[in-house]
């Protein structure tokens, strides 16, 4: 158990990029260096993880902790996931918050914001371009943009009507 | 200030247990959050995404930290710590009882019609609810409105260079966190 949590306290401590990038840490991980997992459970995990709610990378260290060691695994792989990233955010965020009230400070974040919406619009434009394979489903992309932006719709009933809507049109495949 | 640590817990919870697409999508919660509490403005939300994308950890996990200390913060840096710590529990505990409970039954829950019929509309709605995500983000960081038009012209120049650039194949694979340390240089240099 404490190899698992220092195992995904490693993995949580370098995984840059949030949670897609976690797949290649994952392989040298866990399945070159450990042998828990072989390549092919890994690559299951992974995109069951994407078809499951929440954060990918809390998905896929429940997944690995679970196979090691049940239900305990699973809660203690997440929590070595996250525990580097929780102590640096707190403390990044408790330091930015009294740099915050200096111009310079008040300058680079703007632009960094600039940087951040434009890194958001490339990865939209690369999870359309997966998500939107034909024309229902492009119906579904924009459908669901205009519910939330326009109509203002809260994003829980969008994911509930979604779900529903996808459980009647009954065209889904296997992952 | 218990009704606002209960409402975190809530809050994140639902998004923990709803938020179908990952971090990303997460960040459209968070939006919905705010707007009905008011909690921190979006200017801060995207700051705080910022932060989230260049420090290690999943950005879901990262940004509901971040949120958790601003809202608890102003009780006092001990609340804040409590608050960071209450919200990222929150958010993951409901997908770890999801994730156990699949794992058990894995090859069920796999070739389950219903399942892959519910995620054969999910995958293409969360696509949707990242775009919202990522407009609402654009337009605060652009100081983007509508009725009347208004957008910031250098911002905006400065996006539009940006994606260009991101988009570039042979760019690929420079880090995220090196375009925005160019943003923030470039903000200092123009002044924004």
């Amino acid at each position: 158990m404490w190899e698992l949590y220092l195992t995904f306290l490693k993995i949580g401590a370098v995984m840059f990029g949030g949670g897609y990038s976690m797949l290649p840490l994952l392989m040298r991980e866990l399945v070159d260096k450990k042998k828990w997992c072989t390549e092919e459970e890994v690559l299951d995990y992974f995109s069951l993880a994407q078809c499951t709610p929440g954060v990918i990378a809390i998905n896929s260290a429940t997944f690995v902790g679970y196979k090691r060691g049940k239900a305990l695994g699973g809660v203690v792989a997440s929590l070595g996931v996250v525990t580097v990233p929780l102590l640096m955010i707190i403390v990044i965020a408790a330091v930015l918050q009294n740099l915050m009230s200096y111009p310079l400070v008040q300058h680079i974040f703007a632009g960094v914001r600039v940087a951040v919406a434009a890194l958001m619009t490339v990865t939209i434009v690369r999870l359309i371009q997966k998500a939107a394979k034909n024309g229902i489903s492009w119906v579904i992309v924009i459908v669901s943009f205009l519910l939330l932006t326009v109509v203002g719709l809260d994003s829980v009933w969008l994911v509930l009507m979604a779900a529903a809507f996808g459980i009647v049109l009954g065209r889904g495949k296997r992952v | 200030m218990i009704k606002t640590i209960l409402l975190l817990i809530f809050e994140f919870m639902k998004t923990g247990l709803m938020a179908v697409g990952g971090g990303m999508a997460c960040i459209r919660f968070l939006q919905d959050m705010i707007a009905k509490y008011g909690w921190i403005t979006g200017e801060e939300l995207a700051n705080i995404i910022a932060v989230a994308e260049s420090t290690p950890g999943p950005i879901g996990v990262n940004a509901a930290t971040y949120v958790g200390y601003s809202v608890l913060s102003p009780y006092g840096a001990g609340w804040g710590v409590l608050g960071g710590l209450i919200s990222t529990l929150s958010l993951i505990s409901p997908q770890i009882a999801v994730i156990v409970f699949v794992a058990k039954g894995l090859e069920k829950y796999r070739s389950s019609k219903l399942v892959n019929d519910a995620f054969g509309a999910l995958r293409p709605a969360a696509a949707g609810l990242v775009a919202a995500a990522g407009w609402s983000v654009i337009q605060s960081s652009l100081s983007l409105s509508f009725a009347p038009f208004h957008v910031d012209a250098i911002s905006l120049a400065l996006y539009g260079a940006l994606v260009v650039l991101m988009l570039v194949p042979k760019l690929k694979s420079i880090h995220p966190a090196l375009f925005l340390a160019a943003g923030g240089l470039i903000g200092v240099l123009l002044g924004l």
